[in-house]
């Protein structure tokens, strides 16, 4: 068997375990297993619902654009889990550029899209910046951040940038000219399918492909992974590894700004306080599924964009709580982060397997 | 503000500290031993929702707090089996045990009281009148005589000294004859009783309810008491009562018409300075996040 396809049955295999101590959960709460699964994926739609495939596409968009986010940085040596709080940054900024700038369309939708890129890669090259500055833990500052970002994001939209009338928190409405251009203009779609889908979906899948390209071809992205391999290595071979870490975690950053400003343009129209049902951390787990690979988080991603959808429509229809979907989450990084667990699995499906395939 | 005010807020500061004396504790054990501990917030939040919950079932608070050691025990066991046995990345690991929690916890939430953000009411610890200090919870007690207590027990007793032997060189500890496996385990042990006994601070004794996410990021404000306090349980004192003062003054200052949103962010922000500034030359044991490849 070739290496990918024996790393591929591993993941899958930690997957299917995952899913199986998930019904266990099910069964012992008193729901049958089997139909909540049924639900799910019918809310997926893997039956063919045309609204269900949809929903899981926008499920979708966020989580792999975070877990690549995570992939990011965690390639270049830092564990990233700020994404939560740049997304929200990056979403902010995108409702603030969507509705108080006028400009034409073609401008608009990229100018807002950088100011997320740029807001949520400011709060990533801090934390990277803090770190090799300073020697603060990566992960508290990031943690702390989310705290910050959520806390300073609710102040806005509930005081100074709150809607006219609105008696909650929620912005104006960005402009009509920020909104995402949807795909069915551009591409002959028949109907009734992706309806609703904007380039936002494209961007989930390109970005992916840019970054990894980055990573493999250039001599930014060597130095970024060489870095993350062994601090020790890079400094020897003089590579500035501190600021290629500060840069990785920009582009980390900004990235999960872009999960936010999509939503923003595409999806919502105008920033809700506390939006985000946590998708910076799904993105951990999507990370991990896909193998921290580039391309892998598109896969990862789209399943645990079904399982998101999925879990709505149960939750709507079954009355079984969505929660079940973080334990199940959790469980999956546990499982693939371990290396005794996947190394078991790892050699299980080959002979080759004696070596952990990820760098951690 | 007169000296009446700044009265008040030194008492809520105490009463914001105990329950970070009482997680950071548990936070030094297990960082002693050779594990950061990133779960923390995990095994604090299952604490507080059992706590919540056994209270409201047998109507005993006593009851409830003894079975929040026991929830963050539970949490604990489940990271140190990750962690110990299979190896896994001790921040990874803490951070899957923290999501795991805060799923478990909410999904329970719903199950019990049927719904995602808030508790029944429940049966609440009685405080105690003291003088100066005011109205002070029993656990402010607890947190006093836990102190002394593990200070003695790391620094002052054979296993504490085993310990810090783990932490520093698992190899050294090793050929000398120390169960480092065993050590560890039970450092994470006392850890998730202690966070978790933290966690019923948050839903049965200064509160009499549990709202989802309860402990609300506590346990990583708690990692940075710890290397702030120089992993010293009385330096964790002076650390917490910080904490407890900045939590006390976004409290106190609400009364200013300053918007709660913005107060909230004071003890994130300070945490965000400490972690950057306080902590120069604070070193943790050599041994830690490592899983190196000793055989124990």
């Amino acid at each position: 068997m070739t290496k990918g396809l024996v790393k591929f049955l591993y993941l899958f295999t930690s997957l299917i375990i995952a899913l199986l101590i998930g019904a266990l959960l099910f069964w012992i709460t008193g729901h049958n297993p089997l139909y909540a699964y049924l639900m799910m994926l019918r809310g997926a739609g893997l039956f063919g619902n045309a609204s269900a495939i949809q929903n899981t596409l926008f499920q979708a968009t966020p989580v792999i654009l975070t877990g690549l986010s995570f992939v990011i940085a965690i390639k270049s040596g830092i564990v990233n889990i700020g994404a939560e709080g740049q997304l929200m940054a990056g979403a902010m900024a995108a409702a603030i550029v969507g509705h108080y700038i006028s400009v034409p369309a073609p401008i608009h939708v990229p100018l807002a899209i950088l100011a997320a890129c740029l807001v949520g890669g400011a709060v990533g090259a801090l934390i990277a910046f803090l770190k090799v500055r300073f020697g603060a833990h990566a992960v508290i500052t990031a943690i702390m951040l989310n705290h910050i970002i959520n806390n300073f994001t609710s102040y806005l939209v509930n005081f100074p940038l709150i809607a006219d009338g609105a008696n909650m928190g929620y912005t104006e409405r960005i402009q009509p000219t920020a909104n995402l251009p949807l795909l069915r203009d551009w591409l002959p779609i028949p109907a009734p399918y992706f309806q609703r889908i904007t380039i936002g979906v494209l961007l989930a899948v390109i970005v992916p492909v840019g970054v990894w390209f980055l990573f493999k071809y250039t001599r930014a992205g060597y130095e970024m992974r060489v870095t993350g391999r062994s601090l020790d290595a890079a400094n020897t071979a003089g590579i500035n590894s501190g600021r290629r870490m500060i840069q990785a975690l920009f582009l980390s950053g900004a990235i999960a700004g872009l999960a936010g400003a999509i939503e923003i343009l595409g999806s919502m129209n105008q920033f809700v306080d506390r939006f985000s049902p946590g998708w910076g951390f799904d993105g951990i787990a999507v990370a991990f599924l896909s193998g921290l690979s580039f391309i892998g988080v598109i896969f990862s991603g789209l399943f645990f964009g079904a399982l998101s959808a999925g879990s709505v429509h149960m939750q709507i229809f079954a009355r079984i709580p969505i929660d079940y979907v973080m334990v199940i989450q959790a469980i999956v990084i546990m499982l693939v982060a371990a290396p005794r667990i996947s190394q078991y699995l790892y050699g299980l499906f080959g002979k080759i397997g004696k070596k952990v395939p990820h760098g951690l | 503000m007169d000296f009446n005010q700044w009265g008040i807020i030194f008492q809520t500061a105490v009463r914001m500290s105990v329950p970070l004396v009482i997680v950071s504790l548990g936070g030094i054990l297990s960082i002693k031993s050779g594990i950061v501990a990133m779960g923390l917030e995990g095994m604090m939040l299952m604490g507080a929702f059992v706590a919540a919950i056994v209270a409201y079932s047998t109507g005993s608070v006593l009851l409830g707090i003894t079975a929040s050691m026991m929830g963050g025990l539970i949490m604990s066991m489940i990271l140190a089996v990750m962690v110990i046995q299979f190896k896994i990345d001790q921040v990874i690991g803490g951070v899957a045990l923290n999501i795991m929690a805060l799923g478990l916890t909410t999904l329970l939430l719903y199950i019990v009281w049927g719904n995602r953000g808030r508790s029944a009411w429940l049966p609440q610890v009685r405080t105690l009148d003291l003088p100066i200090l005011g109205r002070m919870s029993p656990l402010f007690f607890v947190a006093i005589i836990l102190c002394v207590a593990v200070w003695f027990l790391i620094f002052r007793t054979k296993w504490g000294l085993h310990l810090r032997m783990t932490g520093e060189n698992p190899a050294a500890a090793v050929s000398v004859g120390i169960q480092v496996r065993r050590v560890k385990y039970t450092a994470m042990a006392l850890c998730g009783v202690l966070a978790g006994l933290a966690g019923s601070y948050f839903s049965i004794d200064q509160l009499n309810i549990f709202t989802r996410n309860a402990t609300a990021g506590r346990g990583f404000i708690a990692l940075s008491i710890c290397i702030l306090g120089r992993y010293n349980p009385f330096g964790i004192l002076a650390g917490s009562f910080l904490f407890g003062f900045f939590d006390a003054l976004s409290i106190s200052l609400q009364r200013f018409g300053i918007p709660g949103h913005l107060l909230q962010m004071i003890p994130y922000i300070v945490t965000l300075f400490v972690i950057v500034f306080g902590v120069r030359h604070v070193r943790a044991p050599m041994a830690i996040v490592k899983n190196l490849d000793v055989e124990y």
